[in-house]
């Protein structure tokens, strides 16, 4: 569900790459608001800033002491 | 000890794949705040040159119809009070080698009167819009060091950022907020030192 979640966001984002070369809807998109009274930009913002939400100074600890990391694609 | 780094190692897999979102939402950024090159890099002297030999003036009145400022450039400020007129602002289109270029250009016989202030306007209503929701914060954060991602992904990452950030420094106030800030010295710092 996760995995599928953080693809949904990632299409969907690519979506409004393309959609925001358009002038009309670029304008759509800054004036927009959320059903939850969130603006659009605040959105993307936030998904700009996701990964400085996520790490914690313990992600940090454990990554400064670990020799062994793995790449991602060897997953 | 075996568990422990198992459950680490998702931890950092799933950086990278945030580290994934963050790259499109950048560039959703970056069309809301920067025009495209093609109509807000300056044109070269050559080409306005030629500009202008082959063209006459009611053309040229039709251009510069189509070149917006939303400010006089920084080097009329220091001449004092000067407003632009209509020739020196096509002059200064031409020898002013700022971000892009402050003014939008749609060129000869592109598009109708108003489309460069309708343009310009979308653009600044963004760079309030993200200046209103700690837009700047944000991005200068992705400009600081980090050590949990690979260096390529960080330097693109911090690109994008730039990218954002320039297109934001075309408004007045924000400009001045970066230059207190001092983003040029952190950005020169991170080229010196390679984080």
């Amino acid at each position: 569900m996760e995995r599928y979640l953080h693809d949904l966001l990632q299409y969907a984002l690519g979506v409004l790459h393309i959609i925001t070369l358009v002038p009309n809807s670029r304008k759509m998109i800054v004036n927009a608001t959320l059903s939850n009274d969130r603006l659009g930009i605040a959105v993307i913002l936030d998904a700009a800033n996701i990964a400085s939400s996520f790490v914690d100074p313990e992600v940090n600890k454990f990554i400064l002491s670990s020799t062994v990391l793995l790449a991602p694609s060897c997953c | 000890m075996l568990l422990s780094f198992c459950s680490w190692r998702k931890i950092v897999i799933d950086i990278y794949l945030l580290l994934q979102i963050v790259q499109p939402a950048l560039h959703v950024l970056i069309n809301l705040v920067c025009p495209p090159p093609s109509i807000s890099n300056k044109p070269s002297v050559t080409a306005q040159g030629q500009q202008s030999a082959s063209a006459g003036m009611d053309v040229r009145d039709r251009n510069v119809d189509r070149i917006i400022s939303d400010r006089p450039l920084l080097a009329n400020q220091g001449d004092g009070a000067v407003a632009p007129t209509a020739t020196s602002s096509l002059s200064q289109a031409a020898t002013s080698g700022l971000v892009g270029d402050r003014r939008i250009s749609l060129g000869v016989g592109a598009g109708c009167a108003g489309l460069a202030a309708q343009l310009e306007q979308g653009y600044r209503l963004a760079r309030e819009a993200v200046r209103a929701n700690n837009g700047i914060k944000v991005l200068l954060h992705l400009l600081q060091p980090r050590i949990y991602s690979s260096p390529s992904s960080l330097d693109c990452l911090r690109a994008l950022a730039c990218r954002v950030l320039l297109g934001l420094a075309r408004d007045d106030t924000i400009a001045q907020i970066l230059t207190k800030l001092q983003v040029n010295f952190l950005s020169s710092f991170l080229s010196v030192f390679k984080f």
